[in-house]
């Protein structure tokens, strides 16, 4: 009885810690740097099931007219054609992997803009600049940066705040950010209304939270400008469940405004270096000290 | 046959250029220097940050440089290393009819070109068309072709060979580009870009040899302009002169 009193007792300690060590949702750093805090959660990844051309999607691709022409006039694969396109496409399947976020962790609510660039580095390597947008380049994500001075950025940003908690993502922190919760590979394809991108993209950035956030409050995870993460690059596909330890790339995730709506998602795995003017990055803050 | 990657320097110590060509496979043009030694896909790489996919698959086989889809539907673009300005490029195409193609030229590392499209049969191969940019009307030196109204005489569908092999000479000179195409050693088009309409004002860039897309990820959708998934770009003798 005694015993077990105790644990009782303990269990109730313990709730009253933890409820105190409740981590806010979401915290503004010195620099106006929103965060948002990403609880423990897993996700399944690396799922992918290519569709296979039907004789319907060929009749009406055939039909496509794009940029006043019939591109694909004419076309009118055979039984046979189709039956191995779709075979292909069942053979290339693959059921992924599921992932496992044990830590929380604060993640940016937006892209590291212009202005908090300048306010850390001093400098601005943007193409997207007040030369091109006086009104508003502050508010566009910073590019044409490299994953060194991704790093400097964070360096300096940590010395500013006399801390070690600023990082680059892993690719799956910033996959499950993205994912949001959502079940299934790529639940809605957020397009339009949240990414700055696609096939009328008008081919620059945007200033940050032009479009609308995800379910968990991020901007701009797709399109915009492409982010740096701290993994390795595995130069496959998809990510592997851990990234190689060494590499001559680094992952970038969620496309830029010159992905277009076919395939820009959570999922695309790529890699530096990219066009340059099309790279940024965002910060993750670690809730924890020990992560 | 699996590309065989051999040492960049090795290259080019047997060599003095930066392909040690293989001579039964290159039929060089006079003053053009190989861009494939007909051997390996050397000097060249998959971009890992197009939307057209990240991780397509190149291989030689016969002095051919085959270009297809990894995984199912999802393409890419394969850049030369190097970066070029002013130049002329010679090579040899036979792309499958109703694959998507194409040649970039000044390309940025996520494809971002001016791009000569290769969309036989019913397409508009050998067009000078904008690929993630933005460019005004062409002004023609050259009569101007017609690519887009099917119902009239092309001069493209005169001069390609569908299901055969293509001579391409693409020049491209000039911060606004000048651009002149012949097809299997006819003259296409001259033509003069009103400005030069790269995203940050670049005058220089990669060459690439675009496999379009076919389908989307995840979830999958047809794509706009491929068609079946396992079809193939085929390409040989690609060869360039720079030029001042």
């Amino acid at each position: 009885m005694k015993g077990r009193l105790k644990i009782l007792l303990s269990a109730a300690a313990l709730c009253l810690l933890s409820a105190a060590a409740e981590p806010p949702p979401r915290i503004t750093n010195s620099l106006g740097m929103e965060f948002a805090l990403v609880s423990p959660g897993e996700m399944r990844v690396g799922v992918y099931q290519p569709h296979p051309l039907t004789a319907e999607d060929a009749k009406r691709i055939e039909g496509t007219v794009f940029k006043g022409g019939q591109f694909m006039k004419g076309f009118n694969p055979t039984p046979a054609e189709l039956q191995s396109d779709a075979d292909g496409a069942a053979r290339a399947a693959l059921k992924g992997f599921i992932v496992n976020l044990p830590h929380p962790y604060y993640l940016g609510v937006t892209e590291v803009t212009q202005a908090q660039w300048k306010a850390v580095m001093g400098s601005n390597p943007s193409t997207f600049n007040s030369e091109r947008y006086p009104g508003d380049a502050d508010h566009r994500p910073v590019e044409s940066i490299n994953w060194q001075d991704a790093q400097e950025f964070i360096k300096r940003l940590n010395a500013l705040e006399h801390t070690t908690r600023y990082r680059l993502p892993t690719e799956w922190e910033w996959e499950y950010a993205a994912r949001a919760g959502g079940a299934g590979d790529n639940p809605s394809p957020p397009f339009g209304d949240q990414a700055v991108g696609g096939y009328n993209s008008t081919l620059h950035t945007e200033p940050v939270r032009t479009k609308k956030p995800n379910a968990w409050g991020f901007y701009d995870m797709l399109g915009n400008v492409w982010e740096w993460t701290a993994d390795f690059d595995n130069g496959a596909f998809f990510a592997d469940p851990v990234p190689p330890k060494a590499g001559k790339q680094h992952v970038i995730k969620g496309g830029s405004f010159l992905s277009n709506e076919g395939t820009m998602a959570p999922s695309v795995h790529a890699a530096g270096p990219a066009s340059g003017f099309d790279v940024g990055l965002r910060v993750l803050r670690a809730a924890e000290p020990a992560q | 046959m699996q590309i065989r990657w051999t040492s960049f320097a090795l290259v080019l110590a047997l060599a003095g250029t930066p392909f040690a060509a293989d001579a039964t496979c290159i039929a060089q043009q006079p003053g053009f220097t190989p861009l494939f030694d007909g051997r390996t896909a050397q000097g060249w790489h998959w971009s890992r940050s197009t939307f057209h996919g990240q991780n397509a698959k190149a291989s030689v086989s016969n002095c051919v440089l085959i270009l297809e889809r990894n995984p199912f539907g999802q393409g890419g673009i394969f850049l030369t290393d190097h970066e070029y300005r002013n130049f002329e490029l010679y090579l040899e195409v036979n792309p499958e009819p109703y694959d998507n193609g194409g040649i970039f030229l000044r390309s940025t590392e996520g494809g971002s070109a001016y791009q000569i499209e290769l969309a036989p049969p019913s397409g508009v191969t050998g067009m000078l068309i904008p690929e993630l940019i933005s460019f005004g009307a062409p002004k023609y030196i050259s009569p101007e072709p017609n690519f887009l109204d099917l119902s009239k005489p092309r001069e493209i569908d005169q001069l390609w060979k569908n299901n055969d092999w293509n001579s391409m000479r693409i020049r491209i000179t000039g911060d606004a580009p000048h651009v002149t195409v012949w097809i299997n050693g006819t003259l296409l088009y001259e033509l003069q870009m009103p400005e030069n309409d790269s995203i940050a004002g670049e005058t220089t860039g990669h060459i690439g040899l675009q496999l379009h897309m076919s389908r989307g990820i995840p979830g999958g959708r047809p794509g706009l302009l491929g068609g079946l998934a396992e079809a193939k770009q085929r390409f040989r003798n690609i060869q360039i002169k720079e030029l001042p």
